[in-house]
């Protein structure tokens, strides 16, 4: 064979293992682009969502154990326990003196129902916030963040679809009833022509009057709001007034 | 002068340039091959990457929604969990459809008991108004059930398309 046939008798072998080895040591050497924003996406994967996971469970006990609280603080004329006037027919007295501090009363009820820590609680009209000293702490189950965790505070914000301003509109209405019928001696007719259309004697279903001396016992019917089974229940405001 | 005059240049004669050339033309079409691959593979994943951010953060903000039920205001959240409970698979894809419609979107979205989607079991209830899916990206979160004692955990895989 001569030289220049030579030359195209060895070069294909010679490509050939050229493109082998390129092959193979580019397999073994990364010469590949990152992709783009893949901390910040384990980041959000791995932690944020799990947090926020957290804080929506977090959310819906306290939902639950929030709208418990406001059916028994209606239900016991707005107090924890009980009223600093006493109490007639088992009920809570409200007056002139003694109308609870919702905002306190209700805090107290919570803590005392939800499962798990204890928050400072406030409301906010239709919107309940806890907040917790605690805090939350979330790691990973991806093993290249087995080091890292994310912490946030373990408070909850949730809305009731009820507002507690109801139990100011039912404090103007009884200081008004009050007014007029305080005196009167035919208690009976006077609360029958002065009192609301949704305040029911003893019992808002059976609206039957009732009385101890001058002292009488109201069920006054607020609005709606679910119960723990997402069924509509009406918010009931239980207690007795006297009229001296 | 005299040394380059002698050696003739550095390439013995024309063959040599055609193959050299040849070689060099070789490995950068190589080299572009790959750097091209993988240019194209870190983009799908940064594509992959954006969806799944946008599909998570709309999961949460379906979950977050305004909406009524039984005639008070509360979240879809309530709304799933409630049907969940009370097995109304109507009532959710009423209030899941109202959503979707809302904000031009489709997709699907499946509800399971966590258990059940644990073991790979089929789910509870479901909404879809796909019709042709083009790709698709899941979220998937839980929600608690504090008042059902049998299934404390639903699982809500959110499905949007692409």
């Amino acid at each position: 064979m001569n030289k220049n046939a030579s030359v195209f008798h060895w070069i294909p072998f010679f490509l050939i293992g050229a493109l082998a080895f390129f092959l193979i040591s580019s397999d073994s050497v990364d010469v590949s682009v990152k992709e783009k924003g893949e901390w910040q996406v384990s980041f959000l994967q791995d932690f944020v969502y799990q947090g926020e996971q957290e804080l929506h469970k977090l959310d819906q006990n306290a939902l639950v154990t929030a709208r418990k609280s406001t059916l028994q603080l209606a239900a016991n004329g707005g107090y924890h326990k009980d009223s600093s006037c006493g109490k007639t027919f088992g009920l809570n007295k409200l007056g002139l003196n003694c109308f609870p501090e919702v905002d306190k009363e209700f805090g107290l009820i919570f803590n005392e129902i939800f499962e798990g820590d204890s928050f400072e609680v406030f409301i906010e009209g239709q919107e309940v916030r806890g907040k917790s000293k605690k805090m939350l702490n979330v790691t990973s189950l991806n093993p290249k963040y087995a080091k890292s965790f994310y912490e946030l505070q373990e408070n909850f914000y949730v809305s009731l679809g009820y507002s507690f301003t109801e139990y100011e509109t039912l404090k103007s209405e009884l200081l008004e009833i009050l007014q007029k019928c305080n005196q009167d001696s035919d208690l009976n007719s006077c609360l029958d022509d002065n009192r609301k259309a949704n305040w029911k004697y003893a019992n808002c279903g059976s609206n039957q009057y009732k009385s101890e001396g001058r002292t009488i016992p109201f069920c006054v019917e607020g609005s709606k709001i679910l119960d723990g089974f997402g069924n509509a229940a009406d918010v009931e405001y239980k207690f007795a007034v006297d009229f001296p | 002068m005299r040394l380059f005059k002698d050696k003739k240049g550095f390439l013995d004669d024309q063959m040599d340039f055609i193959f050299m050339t040849f070689l060099l033309v070789v490995g950068l079409v190589m080299i572009g091959g790959v750097l091209f691959v993988s240019v194209n593979d870190s983009k799908e994943a940064a594509i992959k990457n954006v969806n799944f951010v946008g599909t998570t953060q709309t999961h949460l903000y379906y979950l977050n929604s305004a909406t009524k039920l039984n005639g008070v205001q509360t979240t879809m959240r309530d709304a799933i969990v409630y049907a969940f409970n009370k097995n109304d698979l109507a009532l959710f894809e009423a209030k899941t459809k109202g959503f979707f419609s809302k904000y031009n979107l489709e997709g699907v979205v499946e509800v399971y008991d966590s258990n059940e989607y644990n073991q790979d079991r089929d789910y509870k209830m479901l909404f879809s108004n796909r019709f042709v899916s083009s790709g698709e990206t899941s979220s998937v979160l839980q929600l608690a059930n504090p008042t059902n004692n049998n299934v404390p955990l639903i699982t809500v895989v959110f499905k949007k398309d692409e």
